[in-house]
């Protein structure tokens, strides 16, 4: 019953991408559960498994569709963004509904509280060893990154041209962008809420003055291709992949750019929910995610993949990641700071 | 045998200070026409609606056929007191046919379709309605619309009939005619039935027992003929056809006549009914009523003259067969009918005149 | 002789039933509500309501929400006044066709309407500050959408319809001797309207300031896609940010009951207002009458008329077809870029496409059916007064209106997400909210159509042998027909469109159109977002203008 989508670029060579900006080097703990026979039979028994997640609504169908074809089950998604998403889980939790196998957003802090409300059920890929960093995952194997994001500026690129396309944030101070920026609200956006959290670190809450004074606009998503390729706004705050997200709908007019001053990287962290009704088909995509296939969906779709892998190869047109500073966030800093700065910026943007 | 007994009925509604039904006592007999007449707001339509179901009393008791219907703050719900109702409105069901409105009664009876096609053209020729069984009430005139309020409601038969002012929505010669018809039908069908109306000479027409109604009591019940001849207060004097009312104190009371001291007129003479004259003594207020037929005019002082007072005519109006005379003795303006024969001109001096039998003594109200 | 039992009949077992089921599908969210808003981590007290008053976001909050609703509502309600006036008390030419144009206003969601405001009048890209920039040569827009000012017009033009409504009922059905007496006497047509119609058609009037102020407060669609990034926070989209976990129903209940007290208080002085008629409009021989002759002016008028009716119902509507079929490249415009993509994706391709379409057939269809049923009774009972407890029952149809959907939402999920009766997740819970929401609607339309069905025609069939029961089946539904149908219909469209309450109640198994459109949006999928759009508003039209071929003109009016 459901179309196979079509893939979008022809699929191109990958080439292996070693320089992370913070790479652990001790590989995770645990042994990597992977998939067994009578799993996968299980899995082909529930027949079908239910993932919500915040990731971009093409890439989740890509993913949905290849997993379909290679397994015969039934992927159904619910996509929204991060905090939905979050909240739904948690309210079905409390609720004591289980409809949902899986979950991925882009904010790791949610999945350091759904584990401590013991929400989570552990599972570890195949491939979890190649994980690249011991930051991406938790020891005890509850959630791992599946995807890095890069968080960049997107733009019109039929507006914006040679010198007039910004080249780091503190770009966007400049007053020629006056009235020209579109962003997230922290409160319902991952991608924004690491902006934030990076930027204030970076140059104090006077940047974010700087933007109010420039005008710019606060959606709840950060996601507006829409708006930016209609010249409603020109840039907006958001991540890389936004550009493979237009690409898909045959939007030519949207560029992105990786800023120069930093990029930082959001951990889309994926796991198991403990009350899954299909666990088996669960953890078959889960571990299908995480393998050189699942991962090369992501790549393609403009994110950072989590494993590193000879498998893997970017493509031709994704940009030298060497080039830029790639900014790892710590995670527990970043969780204390997020209260005041949801407060701080409510106050400068409302909500 | 008694079809309805009223017995010390009494309703208030409760946004209202005074009852609107005081204590109400009155009966129905097998066949007879009861009419309930009374200006507005006196508590006829309120009557009615007790003793169809639609209210139930606060106090006294409602019987039916000698069975008790309705008592202190309970009474069995319409559908179970097997009455028929004519409303003002006629309430003619305007999304079913003439036939199907009289039908419906039958149908809840569940009777064959035979028997109730049979009854139906039965009631509809009684009426006079009987080739109108198709048509839709919007296709009928009001006139005709009545009939089939009144077919529906005599075809099943009910133990009393009850009619709300069923008349007063139409033109005054289909009034007059409709008035003798229903009479006539009533009396064919041997229905007891309740009339409600404000008209007197409708009910005059109708009642077999007439009931005067004023602020939720009874002022007075009887024949129509002795209400209107002898009326028991100046309420129903008045309401009852003209009448020249006298207002006096009561200087003699006898067995049939008492006397009445009238300032500016003198002594008034006439006739004293047991019932009012057991609520009047010596000293009291009352009225003599003097119907204008009554009163005789002349240009010389009567002979036997009990009632013989001296009056100037003020206005002289011809209204065919009678002519009507405003005679003014001092205060008192008398209003005299007489055969058009006579002349008296205006300006005039005259003597009006009447036999004390011819006045009654009423109750002042 | 029968004592007090005989009064107990077994048909007021139906009247009791009807009474228990409203007081819980109304009472006990509300209830839930309110124990929510006293509640804190640290038990009972008063901490919510000291938050919501100290807080300047709150504060801003609730006075922005009340700035839209007394603007939506003097705006709203003089448009609506106006063009009701035009189109049924004057020979202004288009009447049909304007009046057609508001009645559409119904099919269409608030949210799909800001939308595509947003795509008209973005301050940079809107089509309209394009065109403006094209003819003058300015810089800069004519209008920005993304402003308290924006929000207003936006929501002026979702809740004005309502006011023309109430209007265009009253003035069908007055009595016109009153203007033609003065008339006759020397007065225009215009004076005799303002000295004589208008305030005889004061109950109406009421009616449309109070029901357009509460429409306006309880927007979410509009406020969120327009409000907030104007930062232009009402109590709905600050509510809604109160649910970003972990929720603070307690804070979310709080906010939002001094708003349901002050609609009560405005209801209770519409009660008093008009006292028993409640919310029937003036009653009178209606019938055949005069029409004021504007002469020349007529064409003013049409092109006033025309104007409004364009801006708020063809414009919005016709960019949202137009883009449902082409596919945008925001490259240059070309002809071959219409496409039957978008819909073959909604319908075929995404996965809450033909589901949210059944979920959305299946609970609107639920809702309007059992809505009606239950406003046929409980209005019956509130009007003949026949039972003691007539008032309470139509104030429980009615308290549902002081409650904005979201709110409403809010309780329904704190009643049925535990205990003995678990409808979260399920279909039950979205048909429960829409029922409980519109049921106000079906209430005051089946309230008015009783109100024109004479007590006698019912007491007939009573003395005849029919039981209270039987004579509402048999006399009064029959006669009310066309009321039960227009409250029907204004259920069954409003239920289809609703957002703000089923944002919080679906899951990814129960999704209906208004949500897929929403998730459509935040994916930055607007050729889907179209399309829904477009087979919702489709969905409607078809509904509303089946109701009209049955029911003429009045087709949404409570009076009909």
């Amino acid at each position: 019953m459901f179309r196979k989508m079509r893939s979008a670029q022809p699929l191109a060579r990958l080439v292996t991408w070693i320089a992370l900006a913070v790479v652990a080097l001790a590989p995770s703990l645990a042994v990597a559960d992977g998939i067994t026979p009578e799993i996968l039979a299980a899995a082909k028994a529930e027949g079908q498994v239910t993932c919500y997640t915040s990731a971009d609504l093409v890439l989740a169908n890509k993913l949905k569709a290849a997993f379909e074809q290679k397994y015969g089950i039934k992927v159904n998604v619910l996509r929204q963004s991060s905090s939905t998403i979050y909240n739904r889980a948690n309210q079905e939790f409390d609720l004591g509904t289980n409809a949902a196998d899986t979950i991925e957003t882009s904010v790791m802090s949610h999945f350091v509280d759904m584990k401590a409300k013991k929400m989570l059920q552990p599972f570890a890929p195949a491939t979890a060893n190649l994980i690249r960093s011991a930051k991406l995952s938790d020891p005890e194997h509850y959630w791992h990154a599946v995807k890095l994001e890069l968080t960049s500026m997107n733009y019109n690129s039929d507006k914006l041209k040679g010198d007039d396309v910004p080249k780091t944030w503190k770009d966007l101070l400049d007053p020629k962008y006056n009235g020209k920026i579109v962003q997230g609200h922290i409160k319902s956006s991952g991608d924004t809420a690491l902006i934030a959290y990076n930027l204030v670190k970076m140059y104090g809450w006077e940047y974010f003055e700087g933007l109010r004074k420039n005008n710019v606009l606060t959606m709840q998503a950060c996601t507006q291709v829409e708006l930016v390729a209609r010249g409603e706004r020109l840039i907006m705050m958001c991540d890389y992949s936004q550009l493979f997200t237009a690409r898909a709908q045959n939007i030519s007019v949207i560029g992105a750019v990786l800023p120069q001053d930093g990029v930082f990287m959001l951990a889309g962290p994926e796991a198991i929910l403990a009350k899954a009704p299909h666990p088996n088909a669960a953890k078959v995509f889960v571990n299908w995610l995480f393998s050189p296939e699942g991962q090369t969906i992501y790549v393609e779709g403009g994110d950072a993949a989590s494993i590193d892998s000879p498998e893997m190869k970017l493509p031709p047109d994704f940009p030298d990641l060497k080039k830029y500073k790639l900014i790892d966030t710590d995670i527990d800093d970043f969780r204390k700071w997020l209260p005041g700065g949801v407060e701080k910026f409510t106050e400068l943007f409302g909500g | 045998m008694v079809k309805l007994e009223l017995i010390d009925v009494v309703k208030r509604f409760a946004n209202q200070p005074q009852a609107v039904i005081r204590g109400l006592s009155t009966a129905v007999g097998e066949g007879q026409m009861l009419v309930l007449l009374g200006p507005s707001g006196c508590g006829k339509t309120t009557t009615l609606q007790l003793v169809a179901g639609l209210l139930e009393p606060d106090d006294g008791s409602i019987l039916v056929d000698g069975k008790q219907v309705a008592g202190p703050g309970w009474g069995l719900p319409p559908e179970r007191r097997n009455l028929g109702m004519v409303f003002q409105s006629y309430a003619v069901w305007p999304h079913k046919t003439v036939f199907e409105n009289v039908a419906y009664g039958l149908q809840l009876r569940s009777l064959s379709g035979d028997e109730i096609r049979r009854r139906v053209q039965k009631a509809l020729d009684l009426v006079h309605l009987s080739d109108l069984g198709a048509r839709y009430p919007s296709e009928i005139s009001g006139g005709q619309q009545q009939r089939v309020a009144l077919a529906r409601a005599v075809v099943v038969e009910p133990s009393l009939l009850l009619l709300d002012e069923p008349l007063s929505n139409l033109d005054a010669t289909l009034r007059e005619q409709m008035r003798i018809e229903l009479k006539a039908l009533q009396r064919q069908l041997g229905l007891a039935a309740i009339y409600v109306t404000h008209d007197q000479a409708e009910a005059m027409v109708l009642a077999d027992h007439l009931v005067v109604m004023r602020d939720g009591v009874i002022e007075q019940q009887g024949r129509a003929e002795d209400v209107f001849l002898r009326p028991r207060t100046g309420f129903v004097a008045r309401f009852l056809g003209v009448t020249n009312l006298l207002m006096g104190r009561v200087t003699e009371a006898g067995s049939r006549s008492a006397r009445l001291d009238v300032p500016g007129l003198g002594v008034v003479s006439a006739f004293l009914s047991d019932d009012v004259g057991r609520s009047l003594k010596i000293g009291d207020a009352a009225g003599a009523s003097i119907r204008p037929l009554e009163l005789e005019l002349s240009s010389a002082r009567p002979e036997l003259a009990t009632n013989a007072y001296q009056g100037r005519v003020r206005e002289r109006i011809f209204l065919g067969e009678l002519t009507e005379y405003l005679v003014e003795s001092g205060a008192i303006r008398w209003r005299v009918h007489v055969a058009s024969a006579s002349r008296f001109a205006p300006g005039s001096g005259v003597w009006i005149s009447f036999a004390p039998e011819a006045g009654t003594i009423v109750l002042d109200s | 002789m029968p004592g007090p039992l005989a009064r107990v009949r077994p048909q007021d077992a139906v009247w009791v039933a009807a009474a228990l089921i409203l007081a819980v599908l109304v009472l006990l969210p509300v209830y839930h509500l309110i124990v929510a808003s006293f509640t804190t981590r640290d038990g009972l007290s008063l901490a919510n309501y000291a938050q919501i008053f100290r807080v300047r976001r709150f504060q801003e909050a609730m006075l922005n929400s009340f700035l839209l609703g007394v603007a939506s509502s003097v705006f709203g309600t003089a448009i609506g006044t106006l063009l009701a006036w035009l189109v049924s008390r004057t020979n202004m030419p288009w009447r049909r066709l304007i009046r057609v144009c508001v009645l559409g206003c119904f099919a269409v969601p608030a949210f799909v309407n800001a939308l595509s405001w947003v795509l008209l009048a973005g301050p940079n890209a809107g089509s309209l500050n394009q065109i403006w920039m094209a003819l003058t040569g300015s810089r800069e827009g004519l209008i920005n959408i993304f402003s308290l000012g924006g929000l207003i017009v936006v929501a002026v033009a979702t809740v004005f319809p309502l006011a023309f409504i109430f209007m265009h009922n009253a003035f069908e059905a007055m009595d016109t001797e009153m203007e033609q007496a003065a008339r006759l006497l020397g007065a225009s047509g215009i004076r005799a309207f303002f000295t004589i119609a208008l305030p005889l058609a004061r109950p109406a009037l009421i009616a449309a300031f109070i029901m357009t102020f509460l429409e306006a407060v309880a927007l979410y669609g509009a406020p969120a896609a327009i409000g907030v990034p104007a930062r232009v926070y009402v109590i709905t989209t600050q509510v809604w940010s109160l649910f970003e976990y972990p929720p603070q129903v307690g804070m979310a209940a709080a906010l939002s009951l001094p708003l349901a007290l002050i609609t009560v208080a405005l209801l209770w002085v519409q009660r008093l207002l008009i006292g028993r008629r409640g919310f029937s409009t003036v009653r009178g021989k209606g019938g055949r009458w005069l029409r004021t002759d504007l002469g020349a002016w007529r064409w003013v008028a049409a092109g006033v008329a025309g104007l409004i009716v364009f801006v708020t119902f063809v414009l919005p509507n016709a960019v949202l077809v137009f883009r449902s079929f082409y596919r945008e490249t925001y490259g240059s415009f070309s002809v071959g870029d219409f496409t039957l993509a978008h819909y073959k994706y909604v319908l075929f391709d995404y996965i809450d496409g033909l589901p949210s379409i059944r979920n959305s057939l299946v609970t609107a269809l639920a809702a309007a059916t059992f809505a009606a049923l239950l406003a046929l009774i409980a209005a019956f009972v509130s009007r003949r007064r026949s039972v003691r407890f007539a008032g309470v029952v139509a104030f429980l149809c009615m308290l549902p209106l002081a409650i904005p959907a979201m709110v409403f939402a809010v309780g329904l999920v704190a009643t049925y997400s535990g205990g003995w009766i678990v409808l979260y997740g399920t279909l039950t819970i979205l048909a429960l909210a829409y029922l409980t929401k519109n049921l106000p609607y079906a209430f005051m339309s089946c309230n008015a159509a009783l109100a024109s069905v004479h007590t006698d025609l019912e007491s007939a069939a009573r003395v005849l042998g029919a039981s209270q029961l039987r004579a509402l089946r048999n006399i009064t539904a029959p006669l009310i027909r066309n009321g039960l149908l227009s409250g029907w219909i204004v259920v069954f469209a409003n239920s289809l469109r609703d957002l703000s309450a089923s944002v919080l109640l679906y899951t990814s198994a129960t999704t209906v159109i208004s949500t897929a459109i929403m998730d459509v949006y935040y994916a930055s999928q607007w050729g889907a977002v179209a399309a829904l759009s477009v087979i919702l508003l489709a969905i409607n039209v078809v509904a509303i203008a089946a109701g009209y071929r049955m029911l003429g003109r009045n087709v949404l009016s409570p009076n009909a």
